[in-house]
């Protein structure tokens, strides 16, 4: 019945030099990755990676769907994230004591929900009114609770030895991973498809009261978090970057249930997944299993484009987050992405700029000015569309970040007008080699790449072409990329101002009136 | 020469095991027709391999494993010394000592021509203290290891302390100090330690003050004190073999002669009035959402409960979503994100036990209410034998993963050795964790888990009258913030 994909043939080839290679131990460098993974799709469009490293009894699954924040609208922000969650909720088949019980109790709590809401929109409905439906929505919820068999996948993967069973969301994507001994790669399997197929969105009402939480403690709490997501929502005003992964308090409220449910059975489906298995797998078994668990299930939606084009910035744009903390700046400024040459320009760039001891922005203004304690740099928020090139810095006292902004300009006005020397791009170059090696060490590291670049850049094999790549990027090119993008009508800067200082402007504002 | 030189490690003491140790397949579940998790499991066979640990002449204890699959190596060096050596005038030496030391340079190579040094080969050094130890991690590519060592190995024998990178690296922790506030975690974290370790140097954290007040000279003196090769413990890992990595070290620090003292770690003070309530000790700050943490002493290494506290805690609070905390905090009420409970074994001294979440201001009560009311019942009620069995299964089933990361593995087998953990420590963890029972488990719980004793550690916009029912039995100590700086 299925037919024979494209990838099948490219499948058993690589067998052949897997085999070949995994008897004389190679270095893992992008030729060797190459004859490493193995890649199936299946008809229903789902991505199969597996790397196979025998050393030790153990793997490591990536579930990547290539969905998130981005792909959002207005009326659904925060969709994805919570729909992280909401699929560790369990099944008709995991979590639950009776499914058809739960059921028509899940019904009725949505009912009583919209009627909640209902009738605290408008202004007639009565104090009493409002109090009987909260009583009768505890109740529901309560039943409810005994139907429950509480984070019973949580329960299944840790019995069986799972380590780090947990999911992430980012503009681009969402990952559910989990690391298991060998032996367990069916449970994977079976675990996951009935995910696929079978999720009840149960404990929804209670799971939003998590999220604003989380809201609270990774956002509103943090100075650093209100300043990223100021950074975000002034330097795009059109591309959906500019919205937070968690989403605003207000999206979090209004998500329903029923458009939560839509949103999952279109997209969280076989065509916009990908699953890379790293570690002690057999690449065949793996895909026969894959095959017996998931061949079945429908293709799903694919998920759309975005359309949004962000316009080029025509003018630099400033924000300012009010908070009880010390000082604190970041700027940045609209880039290319992969896999535009100037992407590359911009990983090599903030090598030079940022990352060592002896890089530019650390050299001047940590160590020779000592104006800040601390600088970062770093790509933002995505990579999927066009992101942003962004520079933090901790001013360090009694140094403020007027000063630390104007040294930081003068370090880039240089490589504009000077470029940077040939030492510096040949050590930038192996910074990022030796870094990315790093990161492949852990099974985690490297299923992660490869369902990053798989849905960021269309294929995992970005990641063997970048080296190659790098060397051709000129000094030049840098040069030119940085007086391109590093200008000041494309910049975005967010500066921390401490609420003291804002109390005593107003007070000063008070002992004028009183005069 | 090569072969000369091996010949001087006089002492070699090689404990290489390699048990078939087999985890059997845990679980399988009671037939209910299509469960997804109703399949039979192969048990998991695979050759436990402890690193290899070496002891050279000079004193040197090397702990190594081979792992050839990327041109990389990471050496750990550890040394005896960590922040229990700081005294109340001085809190914040080793963390300045560290700094320096990293970027400091040596006597030999300016701070800055040592940077550029390791930045050419893309290297990852890093100087971190601990209360007990003091290591340099470095992380480099096969082809550059000899350089990477000869440059690692000048930085601990003959480090520079640049004066002016010391200036940096005290203005930067200043720094630091300046900023705590403006993290919550950070103020529970030093309102916990000062409460579970008063006048003991774990229970302090830098002050603008202290780090005024140290100078270069102090860390010059630290170093000649603790520094030296029979003070030092090496981890090695990566593309490396075995007798490359002794000769390699013992090369790099065969000559280093420096005599040294073993730090010494002050005894804790008995806390007093055992019996009395703990207090609820408020730091107010502006922000949405208050930060909880009960805290107590909890236990030492030596202890043989340990194994029963780990499962104990595991049920309460440490198995995540398959904790009770977690389950009724979070997963039930929706009160929290991030919930928890650790019972951190002491090394040396008495680890702490805490737990914690954070939550809205109105949902403070609530919370801390459920965190004593569980922790009540598990002493009064016990675990049901499902939990106990989740809980062991979980632990013994995953123990595999304790060998997954090569360097964290040699890491470990380092620290048990300088601890003193028995040899067996690892090859023994999982029989000790199968004999665990739900009487231990429950008889643990009622010996080192004391709600009513426990401080409660609230940092946020607190309003008395929302705690009103945390505070009848328990005196309110106000912090003010400013006074931890």
């Amino acid at each position: 019945m299925k037919k024979m994909s494209r990838y099948k043939i490219s499948f058993s080839l690589s067998l052949v030099i897997l085999i070949f290679f995994t008897a004389s131990g190679f270095a893992l460098q992008s030729d060797g990755l190459e004859d490493r993974v193995v890649e199936y799709q299946l008809d229903n469009g789902l991505t199969l990676l597996v790397a196979q490293r025998p050393d030790i009894p153990t793997f490591t699954a990536f579930i990547t769907l290539g969905v998130g924040s981005v792909n959002e609208q207005e009326n659904n922000r925060g969709i994805a994230h919570l729909l992280e969650h909401m699929r560790f909720k369990g099944t008709k088949n995991i979590g639950t004591k009776d499914y058809a019980k739960e059921k028509k109790l899940l019904r009725s709590i949505d009912e009583c929900v919209a009627q909640l809401e209902e009738c605290r929109q408008r202004e007639a409905c009565k104090d009493d009114n409002l109090a009987k439906l909260e009583t009768r929505l505890k109740k529901l919820q309560a039943e409810h609770r005994d139907l429950v068999v509480k984070d019973e996948a949580a329960q299944i993967y840790a019995r069986h030895g799972g380590v780090g069973f947990n999911a992430y969301t980012s503009k681009d994507l969402t990952t559910y991973l989990v690391s298991l001994p060998a032996n367990k790669l069916e449970l994977w399997m079976s675990m996951e498809a009935d995910r696929m197929k079978n999720t009840v969105l149960r404990e929804f009402y209670t799971e939003k009261e998590v999220i604003l939480e989380e809201r609270k403690r990774s956002y509103e709490t943090r100075p650093r978090g209100m300043m990223y997501e100021a950074l975000l929502a002034t330097a795009f005003r059109v591309h959906p970057y500019r919205h937070p992964v968690i989403g605003w308090n207000s999206d979090i409220r209004a998500l329903t249930r029923k458009q939560t449910r839509k949103f999952m059975h279109d997209y969280y489906m076989p065509q916009n997944a990908i699953i890379s298995l790293v570690g002690d797998v057999d690449p065949g078994e793996a895909l026969q299993l894959v095959e017996q668990y998931f061949g079945d299930i429908a293709p799903g939606v694919k998920v759309p484009e975005v359309r949004a084009l962000e316009p080029p910035q025509s003018g630099e744009r400033r924000a300012e987050v009010v908070f009880d903390a010390n000082p604190r700046l970041l700027v940045g400024y609209h880039k290319p992405t992969v896999p535009q040459r100037d992407d590359y320009a911009f990983d090599l760039l903030s090598t030079i700029l940022g990352q060592g001891s002896s890089s530019r922005l650390h050299r001047t203004l940590v160590l020779d000015q000592g104006l800040a304690s601390s600088v970062s740099v770093y790509t933002a928020p995505g990579a999927r569309y066009p992101n942003l090139f962004v520079i933090g810095a901790i001013p360090r006292h009694p140094h403020t970040s007027v000063e630390v902004e104007k040294a930081i300009y003068a370090q880039l006005e240089q490589i504009k007008r000077e470029g940077v020397s040939s030492e510096e791009l040949e050590q930038a170059r192996k910074r990022l080699r030796a870094d990315r090696i790093r990161h492949l060490r852990s099974n985690r590291g490297l299923a992660s790449m490869l369902t990053h670049f798989e849905v960021v850049t269309g294929s995992w094999k970005y990641l063997l072409k970048y080296d190659e790549v790098l060397r051709t990027i000129t000094a030049e090119e840098v040069k030119e990329a940085a007086q391109r993008w590093l200008t000041q009508e494309n910049r975005t800067v967010v500066t921390l101002k401490p609420s003291h200082e804002q109390t005593s402007d107003s007070s000063q504002v008070g002992e004028a009136d009183a005069q | 020469m090569r072969s000369s030189m091996l010949k001087r490690i006089i002492r070699v003491a090689v404990l290489l095991l390699i048990l078939g140790g087999a985890t059997t397949g845990w679980g399988q579940e009671k037939s209910q027709g299509a469960r997804p998790d109703d399949l039979e499991f192969e048990s998991l066979r695979w050759n436990m391999h402890t690193p290899t640990r070496i002891t050279l002449e000079s004193g040197i204890k090397i702990y190594h494993q081979n792992n050839a699959e990327l041109p990389l190596v990471d050496i750990t060096l550890m040394f005896g010394a960590g922040r229990s050596v700081e005294n109340s005038t001085n809190t914040g030496l080793m963390q300045l000592f560290a700094r320096a030391l990293e970027n400091g340079g040596t006597q030999k190579v300016s701070a800055s021509e040592f940077d550029a040094r390791l930045d050419a080969l893309a290297i990852n050094l890093n100087v971190d203290t601990g209360p007990y130890t003091t290591t340099l991690h470095m992380s480099v590519m096969k082809e550059d290891l000899h350089r990477g060592l000869k440059l690692l190995a000048q930085l601990v024998r003959t480090p520079g302390f640049d004066s002016e990178r010391f200036e940096t690296a005290q203005q930067q922790l200043i720094e630091q100090v300046r900023r705590r506030l403006d993290n919550p975690g950070a103020i529970a974290e030093q309102l916990m330690l000062q409460h579970l370790y008063p006048e003991h140097p774990l229970g302090r954290k830098p002050t603008l003050e202290t780090l005024g007040s140290i100078k270069r000279a102090d860390l010059l003196h630290l170093h000649r004190r603790y520094f030296g090769p029979r003070n030092m413990y090496v981890a090695i890992s990566g593309d490396i073999n075995g007798g490359e990595a002794t000769q390699l070290v013992d090369a790099s620090f065969s000559a280093w002669e420096q005599e040294t003292e073993s730090a010494e770690v002050p005894a804790l003070k008995e806390v007093s009035g055992g019996r009395e309530s703990g207090p609820v000790i408020i730091a107010q700050r502006p922000l949405s959402q208050t930060t909880i943490r009960l805290v107590e002493r909890g236990i030492k290494r030596d202890n043989p409960d340990v194994y029963a506290v780990e499962i104990m805690n595991y049920i309460l609070g440490g198995g995540g979503f398959n904790s009770r905390l977690m389950r009724e905090i979070r997963s039930n009420r929706g009160l929290a994100y991030s919930v928890f409970s650790h019972f951190s074994v002491g090394r040396r001294l008495q680890g702490a036990f805490l737990a914690g979440c954070e939550t809205k201001a109105e949902s403070v009560a609530e919370a801390v209410g459920l965190f004593t009311s569980i922790m009540q019942e598990l002493r009064a009620e016990g675990v049901t034998e499902e939990e106990l069995q989740l809980a062991k299964q979980s632990q013994i089933n995953s123990f595999v993963f304790r060998f997954e990361d090569p360097h964290s593995l040699v890491t470990r087998a380092m620290e048990y050795d300088f601890y003193g953990y028995p040899e067996d420590y690892l090859t023994r963890y999982r029989e000790h964790i199968r004999k665990v029972t739900a009487q231990d488990v429950q008889r643990v719980a009622k010996k080192y888990l004391h709600p009513e004793r426990q401080a409660i550690i609230l940092v946020g916009e607190v309003k008395e009258d929302e705690i009103s029912s945390l505070t009848l039995k328990r005196e309110m100590k106000n912090i003010n913030p400013q006074d931890l700086l």
